[in-house]
């Protein structure tokens, strides 16, 4: 019976660690099933999902080790990465303190045109003009989303309904008056004939590491993001208050916590999070706000952050991975599957994400059943 | 007698503009008032317009004598429409099983059908299309008036030129929905679900059917409303679509207070935003430069935002709104 023992011994273990166990398991069964579907999804169309997804690898990461170490494909990933890193924060600190912050894409206009205008107009040296880009877009990004937050205490409207409202006034006035009028590179220079602002000064610019690619600082910002949002929530007391108004309101208020200034403060981290991934675009990729410029990014953020579990770490992965698909999916336009692939991916994905009340009962009645049987099996010993 | 034409004009593309609105409005409203939130109006839309094109163009037996290939302009559009309510009631199944059957985040599982659809849609449309612009021009209700005799008479004529199915349909079922939710025995369980799903399932209401009825009936609108836009105002599917109208349409609910009527009229209001800055854009350019255009374009969502904040009136939810319910849950 030695053998019956160890078994239960397994199963006695998941059932004290399965919650912490499934949280990291659910997201990875959800991208695994995403591409199974998206699999069957190629198949239906004639294609070869084998051949397709061999392509979306090699895009990625390129098709030796030396490619990859070369960052010639890896850095497009990584890139896209952090870009995605940063507005998966934004919606993951809002999440910790029970907010739906849906309005990432609109704090990552504004922070884009932010910093297309201040990066225009300063020209210093990169290490004064970023770093003060970069505190006025956390100032006028980090705002707009509080503003969310504020109607939210003092109005009591759900901040799902404000900020996607927020989002669309962003992006109609930013696209079609800021971008054609007051900021339009027309202005400037008469005789240019693109659209959109103009183009940032080579001081303000987060330039390529080397040759051969497009990797840039944006990264180390991401990077210095997760830091900041793994101390705040981990190490802090304001992270502290975060989570506990997060997990329940009225315990944290009656405990002494002024939750209605937590949440404005955690609106304000997370609006600045999205704003400084739209003046990473700015500054280091596009070079000047583009007339039509609605990347996704900001939506992308709930993603990454839902199937990232709302922690730093989390995010981190979740968003450096679908970097990487996103990067490989251009790969997989040569037999004629459209980038937007990864969409399907990161849709499906977070669709199950949404229904893992369902993977979680699933993975729990496994361990429940088996325990019931082994105990009434020793009780009968 | 020209004033009369105008405002008749002007009414016209008031109605074509809004239905799409319209109808994805009264779709959130059928939701909402069961208690499920939908925020996946935008990506169902989508998913309507494009298999409405989808459905005319394999509904075409004939060859292309040019091209080969199917004929895209023979089809029967009226298969257009049975697509579009297909997937409208697929994806709205499965919104509902997601939010009512596994008690999942109603709010993730829209915004993941609304990042399904965009990706999605795209996949298909190079699929059947090869293209990533916008589908062949296939059998349309474009420029089809429903009542094509009153369409000759004078002055009003143009009101009914512009009347296609789905112009019709959204002019008559905010009527009909309201009539079914506040004097039919269906519609009182129906809101009796999204107040108080306790208190209904105490009487004896089955709040997941229910539940599941009205998601169905919100996919199968906001599809429609997709294919008001594909095969409706144009005949064929453009990548872009439905370019943040599923929003407006969240936005006219709320501005509508969560009830049909008030739906239409607010699509109807918002519309008006839009119209008067086309006919600006037309008739008197040099306005625009006193108030841009994206000014009008962002006006309907600030006025939503005025009217939640309770500045202008007040907006409130049906009480559980949002909130899965669990049978024999202890409150």
């Amino acid at each position: 019976m030695k053998g019956l023992n160890f078994l239960n011994d397994i199963l006695v273990w998941w059932n004290n660690k399965k919650e912490e166990i499934s949280s990291f398991l659910v997201p990875i069964i959800s991208i695994i099933v995403a591409f199974l579907v998206a699999a069957v999804m190629i198949k239906a169309t004639g294609k070869n999902p084998w051949a397709a997804y061999k392509l979306l690898f090699e895009g990625a990461f390129g098709s030796s080790f030396k490619e990859f170490f070369s960052l010639k494909e890896a850095g497009e990933g990584f890139l896209k990465g952090s870009i995605l890193t940063l507005t998966g924060l934004s919606v993951a600190v809002a999440f910790r303190v029970g907010l739906f912050n849906i309005g990432a894409e609109g704090q990552f206009i504004m922070g884009a045109i932010v910093a297309a205008y201040l990066g225009f107009k300063l020209n210093m040296t990169p290490w004064i003009d970023i770093p003060l880009i970069l505190i006025a877009v956390i100032i006028v990004s980090g705002l707009y989303a509080a503003f969310a937050g504020w109607l939210k205490i003092t109005r009591g409207v759900h901040e799902v309904i404000t900020t996607i409202m927020l989002n669309w006034i962003a992006v109609h006035l930013v696209e079609n008056w800021i971008v054609v009028g007051p900021f339009n590179i027309q202005r400037y220079r008469p005789e240019a004939i693109l659209a959109g602002t103009p183009y940032v000064k080579e001081a303000s610019r987060l330039k390529p590491f080397f040759q051969g690619t497009r990797l840039n600082g944006s990264i180390i910002i991401a990077i210095l993001a997760v830091i900041f949002v793994y101390i705040l929530m981990n190490r802090t007391v304001l992270g502290y208050e975060i989570q506990a108004t997060g997990k329940n309101p009225d315990a944290a208020r009656y405990s002494g916590i002024n939750t209605a200034k937590t949440m404005l403060v955690a609106m304000f981290i997370s609006g600045a999070l999205a704003g400084v991934s739209g003046a990473c675009m700015i500054l280091g990729t596009e070079g000047h706000y583009p007339g039509v410029f609605r990347p996704g990014y900001g939506f992308d953020g709930i993603t990454m952050a839902l199937i990232g579990n709302n922690t730093a770490i989390g995010t981190l992965l979740s968003s450096m991975f679908f970097g990487f698909v996103r990067a490989g999916a251009t790969g997989m336009q040569l037999i004629g599957i459209h980038k937007t692939f990864a969409d399907i991916i990161q849709g499906v994905a977070t669709l199950f994400v949404a229904g893992q009340v369902g993977i979680k009962y699933l993975l729990f009645k496994i361990g429940e059943k088996k325990v019931i049987k082994e105990e009434a099996q020793s009780g009968v010993s | 007698m020209e004033l009369a034409k105008t405002i008749v004009s002007f009414i016209s593309s008031m109605l074509q503009f809004g239905t799409p609105i319209i109808l994805a409005g009264l779709g959130g409203v059928m939701c909402e008032n069961a208690g499920v939130v939908n925020i996946a109006l935008e990506g169902i839309m989508r998913m309507g317009g494009f298999f409405a094109v989808l459905g005319a163009y394999m509904s075409s037996t004939k060859i292309d004598p040019i091209l080969g290939g199917k004929n895209p302009l023979a089809g029967n559009p009226w298969v257009g429409i049975l697509f579009a309510i297909g997937i409208g009631i697929l994806v709205g199944l499965l919104h509902a099983y997601i939010s009512v059957s596994l008690r999942g985040n109603q709010i993730v599982s829209g915004v993941a059908i609304n990042v399904f659809a965009l990706g999605g849609m795209t996949f298909f449309l190079e699929r059947y299309f090869n293209t990533t612009g916008h589908s062949p021009s296939v059998a349309s209700f474009m420029n089809k008036p429903l009542l094509p005799h009153l369409a000759k008479l004078p002055v009003v004529g143009e009101l009914f030129e512009a009347m296609n199915i789905f112009v019709f349909l959204a002019l008559i079922l905010p009527f009909v929905i309201h009539f079914y939710l506040y004097y039919t025995p269906w519609g009182l369980r129906h809101r009796s679900v999204g107040e108080h799903p306790k208190a209904a399932d105490t009487l004896g209401i089955n709040v997941y059917l229910v539940r599941y009825l009205a998601v169905i009936a919100s996919g199968i609108l906001a599809a429609l409303a997709g294919a008001s836009m594909s095969i409706g105002q144009l005949d064929l599917f453009d990548n872009h679509m439905p370019a943040g109208l599923g929003f407006i349409a969240l936005a006219a609910m709320i501005f509508g207070k969560w009830t049909p009527i008030g739906t239409f009229f607010a699509a109807l209001f918002f519309t008006l935003a839009t119209v008067v800055q086309i006919y600006i854009q037309t008739s008197a350019p040099q306005l625009l430069n006193i108030i841009p255009r994206g000014f009008f374009l962002a006006l309907p969502y600030i006025l939503t935002l005025l009217v939640l904040a309770g500045f202008v009136g007040r907006a409130t939810p049906p009480a559980a709104d949002g909130i899965p319910y669990e049978k024999g849950e202890k409150l």
